[in-house]
């Protein structure tokens, strides 16, 4: 063959070096989005200092970034749980809205004189049963008939988007809005108390974080759900129930996003849109991806890309720069960590070409 | 024509000449009439090895495990295995030869409980286990060893570590939910000793072991809760000649501590070497169950295309006639 | 009823060319979620082109090749780096979604220009369209939609009937074997998924340029979604891909069209069927095991020859 690169798999990697590359490919990605800024005819300098003034420059908005990574990193360690399973749950999109749905199924039918703890006990409940169910659909398929779970929760984001539409639009619409397609904003006591001025969901992520972690690596069901992604055949072979692990591992997964819509609409929104999940559902599938399925791992690369979200909000507002620059870096550096992983795995290097005669 | 095999014998038949590769490196190129098959395996391993599979025969049988009339149908609905019954004693090892696929994987399934029974009974002890889980199994108080033919898809999980490996026929015997390492590392570090597997440490991942020493840690795994049954599909598939004698030491090994064994191969010589007595299986149905010592290599032959016994001895009889 | 078909027409023809490329990458075993990206890349080059230069000409070629450049980002990463195709799609995603909000900025509620429009304008086929019924529907439309009829028949010629598109299907479906044959599976790969990314351009062109010739933001509007759930109701079909694109896009405007008839149902429960639809059919496809409804069987697996 006349191929002169030769890829050959890394026996191994000292620790030190794998970040190394993954930091060099983030320094590369920002310096490539850079340079396409400034053909732009912007100032990237200026932009990407903004962008950090943006996220941590006053101590409201380091409270925003933190807003924003809240729901970013509970649904990763949602999509953690699944994936350590080798099952693409695609889905938390839809399921953080459905989890919304859940929560604002109660706060809109309690009577506004029950009691803040009461009433958020319940939302919190009924959110965690309505996600988990969404997430229970594709889930009792795979387990079942082995329907292919990727397109599945894809689709499944999309009802949940356009049932929450519909009910916007139509039977929940706010009577008092005066024609305006909105739910009305919740009571008072259907809104999440703030901790240190931030509400309560960074308690809920830090809780999660610990919890998904013991579960994963010190639980029997988590020990048993990362076989059965590794094999089917070893979890059949070691008397596993496949099924069974398949459905706990989504419920929990769905769980997580459910509670995930939850403080959304109870503490961010308070109330109920379409958008509710705002993308975080997808951006989390790469939040977890690139933190390797480590949930310890995971947030601070969700507090990284909550940073990146929150800044670009702020240069629109301070520079007049659209939002969306932020969206552009964001792919750009996703684009080149995941180019990195194969530099991580593999080697490349020249042939030599007296090898080749053998 | 180049033709690249790990078995000597077809070296021995077909080439001219032969080169052996060891490590990634020729180590030598020799005429294959100017050398011996026990020349050819030291190049092969690398040092001198024993190459006689030992064959204690003992008297002292009782049944454990019997079939009767077993049929399992395949995804398709076709028979995979058809009215097969036999016995298995303690102190033997029981050879299955066949074709490939003629309902071998099947069979070890079948006993091991992963597998659906359509019809017949699996008696173990007298209890009857067909439609038992392997949890159920392994409840009463049976304590069954399998050696799966795909050691790194089925048996073992391949990107975890030894312990990790030992862990999956042991954690659903610890009570509450959380898993318990603890005994796992140090049955770990026994298996590792005691087999003398090649490997950096416990925690390194079983799929960057050599085929030889990940089949150890499956041995290893499975003979260490002493079982007394022990299947094993082609053990040795795969591995170089060295490491196989080393699989036939431990099965016998097994064998005189009492216990049952399932050996399917598919070297001929080696189940005749190896085993007490040889089921031969075709397309699902026993054709015999015979005495290496009494039949030779082209009986078994026959009998995995399908021909029966009597069929056999019947052609015997005529060829003595024709003389 | 020949206006409202009519209109399904229009509403399906960019959920046909997004199809129609997502199909054509598919095929070649690689599943690219990065269409409502692609689409929107195409849609705001194609729109931004059609603004500052008037010339019809550039604007498609401005569509082609911002969607099959999003692509080859998707095709370099998974391709040739190896990496995981859903995680790379939905980054795609992402950054074709920035990227058009980004770019599009400046031009929010500008018009496309006349001229454009003018040569895209509605007209009648000859002969074809003058066919009752069939003629008004089909053959009455405007000139971006023809392309998407010739789009759809080469894409089905090409992949039933050359050499070429044999040899596509044997890279989806058994990559290694393909390989082994001979045929250069990176560069089929390479090929085919910037083919699918320039069709999902095209795509969003026309949602941009026709459509709706004001530029927003939101143009795409989840359409490259459909698509990726048409892909599957069509069964990897070109032709089916066609009649499928239809009924999504009549799907798409029901809702609003009975409304004007004086009923009152929701456009948003209509939005739902598409989704519906498909996770049905992917429910009874993976349970009835029927060859030719089946997705190419190494889709989603990135190939690694020495791995083999």
């Amino acid at each position: 063959m006349t191929n002169p690169i030769r890829i050959t798999k890394r026996a191994d990697l000292s620790r030190r070096n794998e970040i190394l590359i993954r930091l060099l490919a983030v320094v590369l990605s920002i310096v490539c989005a850079g340079l396409a800024l400034m053909i732009m005819g912007l100032d990237p300098i200026k932009i990407f200092s903004s962008i950090i003034e943006g996220c941590a420059g006053t101590e409201l908005r380091i409270k925003q970034t933190i807003v924003k990574a809240i729901p970013l990193t509970i649904a990763s360690l949602g999509i953690i749980v699944a994936f350590k399973m080798n099952f693409w749950n695609i889905g938390a999109e839809g399921q953080i809205t459905m989890g919304a749905f859940g929560a604002t199924l109660v706060a809109l039918n309690v009577p506004p004189t029950t009691p803040t703890a009461v009433t958020l006990l319940l939302m919190f409940i009924c959110a965690v049963i309505c996600g988990a169910i969404w997430a229970f659909i594709p889930a009792i398929f795979k387990a079942k008939l082995g329907t292919n779970e990727t397109i599945f929760t894809l689709m499944m984001n999309y009802v949940a988007i356009k049932f929450v539409t519909y009910l916007q639009y139509g039977p929940w619409i706010d009577p008092n809005g005066g024609g305006f397609p909105r739910i009305a904003q919740f009571t008072e006591n259907c809104i999440l108390p703030s901790v240190l001025g931030v509400n309560i969901g960074w308690i809920f992520a830090i809780i999660c974080v610990v919890l998904v972690y013991l579960f994963i690596n010190h639980t029997k069901t988590g020990y048993e759900i990362t076989v059965v992604g590794q094999s089917y055949e070893t979890a059949r072979y070691a008397g596993m129930n496949i099924s069974k692990i398949i459905v706990i591992a989504m419920l929990i997964s769905g769980g997580l996003c459910g509670t995930v819509g939850m403080i959304q609409a109870s503490a961010v929104e308070k109330t109920l849109v379409a958008t509710i999940a705002n993308g975080y559902g997808f951006t989390a599938i790469i939040t977890a991806w690139l933190s390797k399925l480590n949930p310890i791992t995971c947030v601070f690369i969700c507090v990284a890309f909550a940073a990146l979200i929150q800044g670009g909000a702020y240069i629109q507002i301070a520079l007049g720069v659209s939002s969306a620059v932020s969206s552009v870096v964001q792919g750009l550096i996703l684009f080149f960590v995941l180019g990195s992983e194969f530099f991580i795995q593999y080697k490349v290097s020249l042939k030599h070409k007296d090898k080749e005669v053998a | 024509m180049v033709i690249i095999t790990h078995k000597l014998n077809e070296v021995m038949e077909i080439s001219d000449r032969v080169t052996v590769l060891r490590k990634g490196k020729s180590i030598e190129t020799l005429n294959t009439k100017d050398v011996k098959v026990s020349q050819l395996i030291e190049l092969v391993v690398g040092k001198k090895v024993d190459l006689s599979i030992s064959k204690d025969i003992i008297e002292e049988k009782t049944e454990i495990l019997k079939m009767d009339d077993v049929t399992v149908l395949d995804p398709e609905g076709k028979n995979a295995l058809e009215d097969v019954s036999f016995e298995l004693c303690t102190h033997e090892i029981l050879g299955v030869a066949g074709v490939a696929n003629s309902g071998q994987k099947e069979l070890c399934e079948a006993i091991a409980g992963l597998i659906k029974v359509n019809k017949g009974r699996i008696f173990f002890d007298e209890q009857n286990i067909v439609g038992k889980t392997p949890r159920e199994i392994i409840r009463l108080g049976i304590r069954m060893g399998f050696i799966p033919e795909d050691r790194l898809g089925m048996g073992l999980v391949a990107s975890m570590d030894i312990v990790h490996n030992i862990i999956l026929k042991d954690y659903q015997n610890q009570p509450g939910i959380v898993l318990r390492r603890g005994p796992c590392i140090e049955k770990a570090k026994r298996i590792v000793q005691e087999l003398d597997i090649q490997t950096p440490g416990i925690t390194t991942p079983v799929k960057k072991l050599s085929g030889g020493n990940i089949q150890k840690v499956l041995l290893g795994r499975e003979i260490d809760s002493s079982p007394r049954v022990l299947i094993t599909a082609y053990p040795v598939r795969g591995l170089d000649i060295g490491a196989s004698y080393k699989i036939y030491d431990l099965l016998n090994e097994q064998k005189k501590k009492g216990v049952a064994v399932i050996f399917v191969g598919e070297d001929l010589d080696v189940l005749m070497d190896l085993c007490d007595r040889i089921m031969v299986l075709c397309h699902g149905k026993v054709t015999g169950i015979v005495d290496p010592e009494k039949v030779t290599k082209d009986d078994i032959g026959l009998l995995m295309t399908g021909h029966s016994m009597e069929e056999i001895e019947a052609d015997k009889k005529e060829g003595e006639l024709d003389d | 009823m020949t206006a409202f078909l009519a209109s399904c027409v229009v509403a399906g023809i960019p959920l046909l060319f997004a199809t129609v490329g997502e199909l054509i990458t598919e095929k070649s075993g690689n599943l690219n979620l990065g269409v409502e990206g692609m689409m929107l890349m195409g849609a705001v080059m194609g729109f931004l082109v059609s603004y500052n230069t008037s010339n019809p000409y550039f604007t498609i070629l401005a569509a082609v090749l911002a969607g099959a450049g999003g692509a080859l980002i998707y095709a370099f990463l998974t391709v040739s780096l190896r990496a995981n195709q859903v995680v790379t799609g939905l980054t795609l995603t992402i950054f074709g979604t920035g990227f058009a909000k980004f770019l599009g900025q400046p031009y929010l509620g500008s018009a496309v220009p006349g001229n454009v429009s003018e040569f895209f304008a509605k007209t009648s086929i000859p002969v074809l369209g003058d066919i009752p019924f069939i003629g008004p529907i089909f053959f009455q439309q405007d000139k971006f939609t023809y392309l998407a009829y010739i789009m759809c028949a080469i894409a089905a010629v090409y992949m039933y009937k050359t050499r070429i598109g044999l040899n596509l299907k044997a890279v989806g479906e058994n990559t290694s074997a393909a390989d082994a044959s001979g045929i250069n599976v990176k560069l089929y790969k390479y090929v085919h998924i910037l083919i699918g990314g320039a069709l999902c351009g095209l795509g969003g062109a026309y949602l941009s340029i026709i459509r709706i010739p004001i530029w927003q933001e939101d143009v795409v509007n989840g359409r490259g979604w459909i698509a990726v759930a048409l892909v599957i109701f069509v069964a990897w079909n070109p032709i089916k891909a066609f009649f499928g694109a239809i009924l999504f896009g009549g799907l798409s405007i029901m809702g609003m069209k009975l409304q004007v008839l004086g009923l009152d149902f929701s456009q948003y429960l209509f939005d739902m069927i598409p989704y519906v639809a498909t996770i049905i059919i992917v429910v009874f496809s993976t349970h009835k095991k029927k060859k030719e409804s089946q997705p190419p069987q190494d889709l989603g697996n990135n190939y690694f020859r020495e791995e083999r």
